[in-house]
């Protein structure tokens, strides 16, 4: 589809130029995410895995201690990256997570039973609840995101942790700028960087950034947010390595391995896949709503672009899916979370009004009969296993 | 020692990646990109851009992001550049030097830019393609092959910088034609497109010493932590500072 | 300017010869050829810049700036300087190996700063001066050399600088702050 002379949306999946990351496209129309997706059907994954074996294995431990360092939250893919790194790779992973607030009983649950069965030791930085609601209520007025001092915590913890207890090897799972934009080739072997972070992870905005505007967040509060200098990374080597540029990364098909060990997926309204994200009060309520509001892009266009690409569900389909989604009653999400956050209706009101320049309140907070969510074939039948999560926002609890 | 250029592509308020030179990936910001590569002292950065308009002047996006980013790492900026006013404006916004490309072919106003900026304050951009042996011009403008290079650069004043451009290797790590330089005379040159590779594993750091004056990497610098610091570190021609 | 701002520096952008003098330091940046920016100082600042080297203040060129703070210079076909420091400046090729000298390059700063050492800048320039240059053997001046160019050169208030410490990252930063603090 072409918009004033430029090509808007891909004639394959249901990007569109505006995608955060950026959108390329040949001259039949296809998007960079797509082209970069068709070497997952060209790549010989064998020789990649074997790759990734010599990659790591100067980093493997022969004394049983952490060669590795690995953040991970209530979801699927937490699930299937330990999965690897332990079964696959034979590392002995050091467990760590910072704390979102976020967590539903759901997420919590999924923490537990990932640390259980896979035996690993387990770090997790809580911050305190009024400075991290202070940085949530920063963190909408200035970039326009419930998500980023979560995402500035958890792409910093593991690297200091690293820096400090001299483990260099860190492991990503999927890589998103290749998965969802094809910003580079799997054979890039493209490394967790601060240039990585700061562009794609953190909106443009790192903590220093993030200070110099707030001027009111503490010194320690910062300290918690705060990528390693150059100088604590380059002292023992520290390197973020994804696991998505060496094996053939399908999430649909890696996610319900992944309840072999217990993992419970979380169902959600605004999209099909009930295993990404899961465990997350926020990520398929306030934080998908705003990122429709303020960048078109909603998280099951990204759900149905896989798919799309994956051959499982047609592009006339996912249409039909994503103007479903896109309609879902919001106003569970929307309330719960300036529960949460302490702000009133005045303040609830003014944030969507005027902000975000919202003019249908009636969608956003009070409740609609919108119908049930509509499901891919392929996915219905995981359905029964989705819960719906009891407790939101939970800091800690028991899990299992 | 020969310098180490990060370089950068954008068109319209992006920032790209070029492979094989007109294939394109998002890359993000530009103003990330200046960022990192200053933070992380490459020696120099080279900034193209492709324009809807050619005639429409350098890029403000690239200029403001100049401004705003406020870098201390010397920039060449190359695309859009038509009259002396575009030069300026350039300057204004913290380029150290221009990067000519259309411009070579229009002796006259070439020479009142070097009168303006002075011999050192221009490149000349030098795309080629290698054809059985011999080497081409490849004129962005037209996206087409054209005169032989050597005879382009014969008609090149005797002390401006060289800018040579190996298309088909461009965003990869080897292929770099070499022979190439044999058309530069005693020129110094600066080369790009598949170089890091051929770079790190010649041993004759002298003689690259002699016929180069830089090496422009696209992407990658990138691609992981502190890569500018790893490749100085690690190959001996580039300068540790 | 920015590099001086970012310091904290005060700065002030001057079109004209000003009224009153009460700065630190002036400063004749540099990026260009000589035959426009000399007109420029010639006209409208020569007067004041002269009366503000007899009365011992600080003048600092940095590149063309400096060049243009000599005797003269041969480029666009010959400029008259301000013969605030010796020498004509001249294409490198009459006294380098070299036509051009793009890049980093080790410079000593001990005479430039109080303190001693070293550090790497960023050259930019097809014109120089000469560091055999008879007349700076003269104990007067203090200079910092790159093969047989003059990169820095100082007598007392008044400074020349060859490479460019605004484009020289953290080098140049450090070296333009101990200036401006008379370090």
């Amino acid at each position: 589809m072409v918009v004033n002379n430029k090509m808007f949306e891909c004639s394959r999946c249901l990007y569109t130029y505006e995608h955060p990351f950026g959108l390329t496209f040949d001259s039949n129309g296809c998007c960079s995410g797509c082209l970069i997706h068709d070497e997952k059907d060209t790549l010989d994954w064998d020789a990649r895995l074997n790759e990734l074996q010599s990659i790591v294995k100067p980093y493997r431990s022969k004394q049983g201690n952490h060669d590795c360092i690995i953040h991970i939250d209530g979801t699927a893919q937490s699930y299937y990256v330990v999965h690897l790194a332990t079964e696959v790779l034979g590392l002995n992973p050091l467990l760590v997570n910072y704390n979102s607030h976020f967590l539903t009983d759901v997420g919590i649950k999924n923490i537990a039973q990932l640390i259980t069965r896979f035996d690993k030791n387990f770090y997790q930085y809580t911050s305190a609840p009024s400075d991290y609601i202070n940085l949530v209520k920063h963190s909408i007025q200035k970039l326009n995101s419930v998500y980023w001092p979560y995402l500035a915590g958890k792409t910093s913890l593991p690297y200091r942790l690293a820096a400090k207890m001299k483990i260099p090897l860190v492991i990503n799972g999927a890589c998103q700028t290749v998965e969802q934009v094809g910003m580079f080739s799997h054979t890039d072997n493209i490394e967790y960087s601060r240039w990585y972070r700061k562009q794609h992870d953190l909106l443009g905005v790192d903590e220093s950034d993030f200070l110099t505007a707030s001027g009111s967040i503490n010194e320690n509060l910062f300290n918690s947010l705060r990528y390693p200098d150059d100088e604590d990374i380059n002292d023992i080597g520290i390197r973020g390595i994804f696991l998505s540029n060496y094996i053939r990364w399908d999430p649909f098909l890696h996610n319900i391995e992944m309840l072999k060990y217990g993992f419970t997926p979380q169902s959600n309204k605004r999209s099909f896949d009930t295993f990404e994200n899961a465990g997350c009060s926020v990520y398929f309520g306030m934080h998908d709503i705003l990122r429709k509001i303020t960048c078109g892009h909603s998280k099951a266009r990204e759900h149905l672009s896989r798919e799309i690409r994956f051959g499982r569900i047609s592009k006339e389909n996912a249409i039909i899916y994503y103007n479903h989604y896109l309609k879902m009653d919001a106003s569970n999400d929307v309330n719960s979370f300036f529960d949460w956050l302490q702000v009133g209706a005045e303040g609830r009101y003014w944030l969507m009004e005027i902000l975000y320049k919202q003019t249908d309140m009636d969608f956003l907070f009070k409740k609609n009969s919108s119908s049930e969510v509509l499901m891919p074939k392929i996915f219905s039948e995981f359905k029964t296993s989705a819960k719906v999560p009891v407790a939101l926002f939970k800091l800690f609890g028991k899990g299992i | 020692m020969i310098r180490l250029i990060g370089s950068v592509f954008v068109q319209g308020d992006v920032a790209l990646q070029t492979h094989n030179f007109d294939n394109y990936r998002p890359l993000g910001d530009l103003k990330g990109v200046l960022e990192i590569y200053d933070q992380h002292c490459v020696d120099e950065i080279f900034i193209s851009a492709r324009l809807d308009d050619v005639d429409s002047g350098p890029s403000s996006y690239v200029l403001d992001s100049l401004i705003k980013t406020n870098i201390t790492t010397p920039v060449v900026y190359s695309g859009g550049i038509r009259t002396i006013e575009d030069v300026r404006q350039c300057l204004e916004s913290g380029v150290e030097r221009v990067g000519l490309h259309s411009l070579l072919f229009m002796k006259s106003l070439l020479m009142d830019i070097i009168q303006y900026i002075g011999v050192q304050g221009v490149v000349a951009v030098l795309p080629f393609v290698e054809k059985k042996g011999e080497f081409f011009f490849y004129d962005c403008r037209t996206r087409k092959v054209s005169k032989p290079i050597g005879e382009i650069i014969a008609n090149l004043p005797e002390v401006v910088e060289l800018l040579l451009i190996d298309i088909k290797a461009d965003g990869s790590e080897t292929g770099f034609s070499w022979d190439v330089i044999k058309k530069c005379g005693n020129r110094k040159v600066i080369i790009q497109g598949g170089v890091i590779q051929e770079v790190a594993s010649r041993k004759d750091a002298d003689i690259l010493e002699n016929e180069l004056s830089g090496v422009v990497i696209e992407n990658r610098l990138l691609w992981t932590e502190c890569a500018t610091q790893n490749y100085k570190k690690n190959i001996p021609v580039f300068m540790s500072r | 300017m920015n590099i001086f701002e970012r310091q904290g520096f005060m700065v002030s952008v001057l079109k004209n010869s000003p009224k009153d003098d009460d700065f630190n330091i002036v400063v004749l940046p540099g990026v260009g050829s000589a035959g426009s920016a000399a007109e420029t100082i010639n006209v409208k600042f020569r007067t004041w810049l002269l009366e503000r080297a007899k009365a011992e203040k600080t003048i600092m060129g940095i590149c063309l700036g400096f060049q243009l703070m000599c005797e003269g210079t041969e480029e666009s076909g010959g400029i008259e300087g301000l013969g605030l420091l010796p020498g004509v400046c001249k294409p490198l090729g009459c006294f380098e190996n070299t036509s051009l000298r793009v890049g980093w390059h080790q410079v000593n700063y001990s005479g430039l700063l109080s303190s001693h050492g070293s550090d790497y800048y960023y050259f930019n320039h097809a014109f120089g001066l000469d560091s055999n240059e008879a007349n700076l053997n003269n104990t007067d001046y203090r200079i910092g050399v790159v093969e047989n160019t003059v990169a820095w050169v100082r007598n007392q208030n008044i400074i020349g600088i060859q490479f460019h410490p605004e484009k020289s990252q953290i080098a140049g930063k450090h070296l333009i702050y101990n200036l401006v603090e008379d370090k």
